[in-house]
């Protein structure tokens, strides 16, 4: 088609009293061409219209109704192709004259296109994506956090409660658009029934200050919950749950939740106990999980030297955890008046919790080979208290002044029966607690539309003792063990954030001044006595730069950091006393390209500087449980990280379709690495720091699709990951190991419009560790779990699900079925449902799941919750 | 052989050049009485040149309450619906078509219980684009204009990636089709179903009023006015001595600007 040449004329500028754009449209053979648009447009927004004209009979005048920079002057029509004409700096009182001559569209093969909506799944406005919640739905689901897993572009891990919107962790989930949960957010998702739900929206570029609100950037993301609107200011619900397990104990899972919504009002509150295995609040004392909130406040938390229990669980929590636990949660919130409000929430936790834990390590050292048992009973009983209050005062129009403080109490009694190797008796106590308490002080004040002035200051003081009572029976030995960890942190933070047309930038400086005070104390019968005293500070003082460039589709996200730290350790009360000053600098590169509305590539290169932390401040060996002590050798050197990462993200809701591709490369320069000394009764750890490097080489890969044709979702993930690192064993000499992972996972969900319909999952993993000079440990386990689905009417269905694990592929006689069942009854239009659940029902008692490292292999065996059936009944308020 | 390839290839350049959009909408006219309220389907059909628009559904069940019905006549050509004792109303038999090379929209209007054809111009809106209003609608690039007309602001929203014109009822006069319509007062709503950019329609769009004597929109009105003094007067004669009475036109999407008649 090039030998039709576009010409397009343009006749010098008149001058006229407007700015005016005129001229004609015609095809090549001079006709004029009857039908067509003029639009104009501008050239730093290329993809909008910000004024147009219909043309008839090919020509047109049109007079600008404001000033722009540069236009772009395009011209459409049936059947032609699109044609544009580009003026620079247009001048005003002057009148341009342009004449298209349209070109013949090429002959492209158009395929028929159907769009359809029916019911809208999702609305797509703005920031925010609005999902409709009936359209996601399981009859099954009964919790916000069942159908928040269901939600394309969102994903729950289940463990920690954390939620991820577009592979961004959430800020928070706010409440018709209150935050009363904060970081603990999965207080809501995991307690709220899905009933009281209405929509579930997504939000890009979410500010929790509202005078940040366009001005702040970081691109955080949330969620927001809509709640049905009832009749009342209260609405709520009451579970009660009852049954019986083979041993005919009795079972319990009740649970109230009420939620007051009132124009100044907000509040939730829950209370559950069960003995079922259930966590319905955001601390994880089964597990080694961190909360979301724990892993923001990181800084402020400091060290659990001697843990309660060994390891934790390699399948899910409902099956494993046996306890008796009371969880009591209250959140509110009052608007005072228009400028005062006040956010309290409290909480309580009291567990009991019982484990039977046996570890069998096949070890190869050295050509020298042998086994290791080590049988644990025991009861953990964790006594959680916590009240936090939010001020949130409007000083004026432009600024804003918050305080937060909040404080906790743990008390931890551990008491276990340890059988070591089938021989050793011994019986040990633990008692842990942690204070904590924190403050925050924070105001805001917007200096124009695009800038503000932040600053921060907090407080924070956590103090973690711990006593270990060791009693080995066989020998008469008894050894007592203590552990205090005091750590206050102090800082500062003056930020002053910005933003101009589509570029954002932040500079904040600030200092912050922590000190860790450690003191432990060993005593074996009363004999030999080892301890530590060290006292660790840590001074700097810094500024950052960020800054959020937009230019056309590409976004770059440049950062830097310049410290100067000082880190100062006394070993034992001012005798050998070490110190050391480093001024460090950690620069980052963020670069987004926008492909289209749904898919972007991002790449990110980083450098960081970070001291280690008070975890290994100590000399002499603590001793954590019969078998493990350890020591450190420490150091106050700097630890240098290199990131480098690669992602492709798309999540096209229109097509349902979605794929994220990433590989990420970390290379550390500096690290703890550990010299273990083991034999068949004791295992020294002791950690010691090289400059030497370690990395890690990380793949991943997730699709889904849903499929029109076979009414089916497929969903995929892969993840393949190569670390390099070092360690040393029983000598002197520095070893190069290497650890392979591989997880893929297939999971397939149908939705015929039958009454049957099917949800399967398949899981694959490989793990392996080699080292050069001796024998490779590796294991495959498979799992595959189907459910089978039945929806008899529209108020009965029914779930009746079985799960295969195959800890180990080559020694298939540790394989596990799981058969579970459940039947809803759901009356339409009633206030009450009824759940009959039966779980385990082939009673499976243990579970056993495989670790690797380079020198062992161990088998970790859980008990379990045996057979149980259970009646459930909801009523909702 | 080779001269069959040709005839496809042409056969295949004419399909390709031309436009053939075929639109779902659901239509949805919320009146002040809901009793009145209507929600149903609607058929737009664009080419290169031309569209008709048109329900789908021409029977009773375009009524939002539907189970109120408890009378159903045909008076002349038009079907009458009595929901109540007290409201009546005709089931509606839309046939938009519009001629953009000859500027020309025609349409059917009731004026009490008579069809009449009225004829008007295609770009009867002033639109204003609104800024910053890119949306994603039915997977298409979208952008949002507003106008007023008639009595009731309208924001509608338009894809230049469907079609170059084109729209649903009387609005049109946008840079792309008018996929979505909104009156801010929710009186009149108008929403996609369907999208077919590729459709079977190309011989199907006729204009049916060939035969028809048109009238112009500010006829249509002085018609309209002209009848109801009539029923009016009718009414005064059957009244009482000191009695009144008054006519107001309260449920049309366009106003008439006929002012309340009283005696």
């Amino acid at each position: 088609m090039s030998k039709f040449v576009i010409s397009i004329l343009l006749l010098l500028p008149f001058v006229s009293l407007g700015q005016t754009v005129k001229g004609s449209i015609s095809n090549h053979n001079g006709d004029k061409i009857m039908i067509a648009n003029i639009l104009i447009k501008e050239f730093e927004n290329s993809s909008n219209i910000v004024e147009f004209s219909v043309v008839r009979n090919g020509k047109f005048d049109l007079i600008l109704k404001k000033k722009y920079n540069t236009i772009l002057i395009e011209v459409t029509s049936s059947g032609y192709q699109t044609e544009t004409f580009k003026i620079e700096n247009p001048k005003t009182e002057q009148t341009y004259i342009v004449d298209f001559v349209l070109e013949k569209q090429d002959i492209t093969e158009l395929k028929e296109v159907i769009v359809v909506s029916e019911k809208k799944a999702f609305i797509i406005k703005e920031d925010t994506i609005t999902y409709n919640i009936e359209k996601y739905k399981d009859p099954t689901d009964r919790k916000v956090q069942d159908v928040l897993k269901r939600l394309p572009g969102i994903e729950v891990n289940e463990k920690s409660g954390e939620i991820k919107y577009k592979g961004k962790s959430v800020e928070t989930v706010t409440l018709d658009g209150d935050n009363l949960f904060g970081y603990n957010y999965s207080l809501g998702t995991k307690n709220i029934n899905i009933d009281m739900l209405e929509q579930v929206q997504a939000i890009d570029n979410y500010s929790e200050n509202p005078l940040l609100k366009g001005i702040e950037g970081g691109e955080k993301v949330s969620l927001n919950l809509k709640l049905k609107k009832g009749k009342t200011d209260y609405s709520g619900n009451i579970d009660v749950g009852l049954g019986l397990n083979n041993d005919l104990n009795l079972l319990n899972n009740s649970n109230a939740n009420i939620l007051g919504v009132s124009k100044n009002y907000k509040s939730f509150g829950t209370i559950n106990f069960n003995n079922i295995g259930v966590n319905h609040s955001p601390f994880d004392y089964f597990s080694t999980n961190r909360s979301v909130e724990q892993q923001k406040e990181r800084d402020f938390i400091t060290y659990k030297i001697i843990p309660e229990v060994l390891f934790s669980n390699g399948i899910d929590d409902d099956r494993a955890n046996i306890n008796n636990m009371l969880f009591a949660n209250y959140n509110s919130m009052f608007k005072i008046d228009d400028r005062l409000s006040v956010r309290t929430n409290i909480y309580f936790i009291n567990d009991n919790i019982r484990l039977n834990q046996v570890n069998t390590g096949e070890y190869n050292i050295k050509n020298e080979s042998f086994t290791t048992i080590d049988d644990f009973n025991t009861i953990k009983k964790p006594q959680f208290y916590r009240g936090d209050i939010e001020l949130k005062y409007n000083t004026s129009k432009n600024s804003l002044l918050e305080y937060r403080t909040k404080f906790s109490y743990e008390i931890i009694d551990t008491n276990s029966l340890i059988k070591e190797n089938e021989l050793n008796t011994f019986k040990s106590n633990l008692k842990s607690e942690s204070k904590f308490f924190n403050q925050q002080l924070l105001f805001t004040n917007k200096l124009n539309s695009n800038q503000a002035v932040q600053i921060q200051l907090n407080q924070a003081f956590n103090y973690i003792p711990q006593k270990l009572l060791l009693n080995n029976q066989s020998a008469s030995i008894i050894e007592t063990q203590s552990s205090n960890f005091k750590k206050n942190f102090n800082n500062l933070i003056i930020t002053f954030l910005g933003s101009k047309s589509n570029h954002k930038y932040s500079f904040s400086t600030g200092a912050i001044y922590e000190n860790t005070l450690h003191e432990s104390f060993n005593n074996i019968n009363q004999i030999m006595v080892n301890n530590n005293k060290p006292d660790f500070y840590r001074k700097s003082i810094y500024v950052h730069g960020s800054t959020n460039y937009v230019i056309n589709n590409w976004n770059f996200m440049p950062f830097f950091s310049i410290k100067y730290l000082s880190q100062e350790l006394n070993e034992y009360q001012g005798l050998n006393k070490e110190s050391k000053s480093d001024l460090l600098f950690e620069p980052a590169l963020n670069i987004r390209y926008k492909i289209n509305n749904t898919s972007s590539i991002s790449s990110k290169v980083s450098l960081s500087q970070t001291p280690f932390t008070e975890e290994n401040i100590f000399i002499n060996p603590i001793t954590i449980n019969n078998r493990i002590k350890i020591a450190n050798t420490p150091t106050l050197e700097i630890q240098k990280t290199e990131t480098y990462s690669l992602n492709y993200y798309n999540n096209n809701l229109y097509r349902q379709f979605f794929l994220s591709v990433g590989i990420s490369y970390q290379r550390n320069n500096g690290n703890y690495f550990s010299n273990f000394v083991i034999d068949e009764s004791e295992t020294i750890l002791n950690n010691f720091y090289l400059k030497e490097k370690n990395d890690n080489l990380n793949f991943n890969i997730s699709t889904e699709k849903f499929v029109n044709k076979l009414s089916t979702t497929f969903k995929m993930a892969s993840t393949i990951s190569k670390s390099n690192y070092k360690n040393i064993l029983n000598t002197n000499d520095l070893r190069n190991n290497a650890s392979n992972n591989i997880s893929n996972e297939l999971n397939i969900k149908t939705a015929f419009s039958t009454k049957v319909n099917f949800e399967n999952q398949i899981k694959f993993m490989y793990s392996s560790n080699e080292n050069e000079n001796s024998i490779t440990f590796n294991n495959k386990m498979f799992t595959n779990t189907l459910k089978l689905k039945y929806k008899h009417s529209s108020s009965i269905f029914a779930v009746i699900s079985g799960d295969y694990f195959v800890p180990d592929t080559q020694n298939r006689d540790n394989a596990y079925l799981f058969i579970d069942f459940s039947v809803v009854y759901k009356p339409k239009n009633e206030k009450y449902e009824f759940n009959l659940v039966g779980k385990n029902l082939l009673n499976n008692i243990v579970y056993n799941q495989i670790q690797t490292s380079d020198f062992s292999r161990n088998s970790l065996q859980n008990n379990l919750i045996s057979r149980y059936i259970f009646v459930n009944f909801t009523y909702n308020l | 052989m080779k001269k069959f390839i040709l005839l496809c290839l042409l056969i295949f350049c004419l399909t390709g050049l031309s436009q053939n959009v075929e639109v779902t909408y659901t239509v949805s006219v919320n009146t002040n009485d809901p009793v009145l309220a209507t929600s149903t389907t609607y058929n737009l059909w664009v080419n290169d040149n031309q569209s008709v628009y048109f329900n789908s559904n021409d029977s009773i069940n375009q009524f939002k309450y539907k189970n109120l019905i408890f009378d159903v006549k045909k008076v002349g050509e038009l079907t009458k619906v009595q929901l109540s004792d007290n409201h009546f109303a005709y089931v509606i038999n839309d046939y938009f078509y519009k001629d953009y090379q000859k500027d020309t929209l025609i349409f059917n209007e009731i004026i009490l219980n008579k069809k009449v054809f009225v004829g008007e111009n295609t770009n009867l809106f002033n639109w204003e684009i609104i800024p910053n209003s890119e949306t994603i609608l039915l997977g298409f690039k979208c952008q949002k204009a507003s106008a007023k007309f008639r009595g009731r602001t309208y924001e509608a929203t338009f894809s230049s990636e469907i079609a170059p014109f084109g729209g649903p009822w009387k609005f049109d006069g946008l840079p792309g089709l008018i996929l979505s319509v909104k009156s801010l007062d929710n009186y009149f709503v108008i929403e996609p179903l369907k999208v077919i950019k590729e459709g079977k329609i190309k011989n199907q769009i006729k204009n049916i009023y060939d035969d028809q004597i048109i009238i112009s929109w500010s006829t249509y009105k002085k018609t309209f006015e002209d009848r109801l003094m009539l029923q009016l007067k009718k009414l005064q004669s059957l009244s009482e001595n000191g009695e009144g009475g008054s006519i107001k036109i309260t449920e049309k999407i366009e106003d008439l600007e006929l002012p309340e008649m009283k005696f």
